[in-house]
């Protein structure tokens, strides 16, 4: 199957029907990685700048890939979604005046979510994630388990054990 | 422990804790995303060590974007949308065909040898080019010297009738 080792050791020598194999098995799983992110007219063009990063300088980023550490089809839609975001960035709104923006422009933004404020250093990055999904992201103990790939009761435990720690510590201070 | 975190207690806590303004990420790192792609898929799919695992669950807490599109896409890799041909001609012409390995050669057009010239036909060329300089050369001459003759008759006729002025008066 193309995306095999061999066939990418094939497509970074410059085997042209490698890649056209490459391009007809990930487009489409680019494609949808890119339009999760963004839902815009422009996802073809996001799309083809994936592309265009694979293969540049001599396949320089593909070059990077290591198929030990993660599965391919993962490793590309961390690598979409990355374009993505870029592009998100790089886009600028037009100026205007005042006059000429439409009302619709002053409403409230949906809700962002905003890291959540915790000492550094008090708690691990494991239980500062845990924190995070449970009180911002509004997941349940079963999601963050499935998540994290961990059994939920760990997640209880780990959950208990920031508190824990965060009241201790608010408690000093107070 | 809890039986169902988070608890209203807990939610109440950690909302305060939030109104406090204590913070262990500056504003700046919540835009900066420094994790490796390649790290970031390695971590979403459990084969990370536990301490590369602890450094992206970090920049997961504190990078909200980043946290959102990793639960969004952890939970639909490997979906497929359709691709239009015009997409996939697009992409797949950004790596051009290689040449072909049979060339086919046209040689270039060469023109033939010069036809030599005989020293007959070099030497009547020659004559002929001498022979039309003298009927030139003869013809012109013999009319200029009949021009010239009749110019001198028309002067001289004209002269013998012209009437003197003294004879008119």
């Amino acid at each position: 199957m193309t995306g095999e080792p061999s066939d990418l050791e094939a497509l970074i020598r410059g085997h042209k029907p490698s890649w056209d194999s490459f391009v007809k098995r990930y487009a489409g799983i680019i494609l949808a990685a890119v339009r999760r992110v963004m839902a815009d007219s422009d996802v073809d063009d996001i799309v083809q700048d994936v592309f265009v990063r694979l293969c540049k300088d001599d396949y320089r980023l593909l070059r990077q890939y290591d198929p030990t550490r993660a599965g391919l089809t993962t490793w590309l839609t961390i690598v979409a979604r990355s374009a993505a975001r870029d592009a998100v960035r790089r886009r600028r709104l037009p100026t205007q005046t005042i006059d000429a923006t439409p009302e619709a422009a002053f409403a409230i933004p949906p809700h962002e979510f905003e890291p959540l404020k915790i000492p550094a250093g008090l708690l691990s990055a494991r239980q500062e994630l845990i924190l995070t999904m449970l009180y911002q992201r509004d997941m349940d103990v079963a999601e963050v388990a499935g998540f994290l790939d961990i059994d939920p009761q760990t997640v209880r435990s780990t959950h208990h054990k920031a508190m824990l720690k965060l009241r201790a510590h608010f408690s000093d201070q107070s | 422990m809890d039986d169902n975190p988070p608890s209203l207690h807990d939610r109440e806590f950690i909302k305060r804790l939030s109104s406090l303004g204590e913070s262990g990420a500056d504003d700046a790192s919540a835009d900066r995303e420094d994790v490796p792609s390649l790290r970031l898929a390695a971590w979403i799919e459990h084969r990370l060590p536990e301490e590369e695992a602890a450094a992206v669950e970090l920049a997961l807490a504190h990078q909200p974007h980043l946290l959102g599109d990793i639960l969004l896409l952890s939970r639909n890799i490997g979906e497929d949308a359709p691709v239009s041909s015009a997409l996939s001609q697009r992409l797949m012409a950004l790596v051009p065909s290689p040449p072909t390995d049979v060339a086919t050669v046209i040689p270039f057009v060469t023109r033939g040898p010069e036809p030599s010239k005989r020293p007959a036909t070099l030497w009547l060329s020659w004559c002929a080019i001498a022979a039309s300089v003298a009927v030139i050369s003869l013809v012109g001459f013999d009319l200029g010297t009949f021009m010239g003759k009749q110019t001198i008759a028309q002067t001289a006729a004209s002269d013998y009738l012209q009437v003197p002025n003294d004879d008119v008066d």
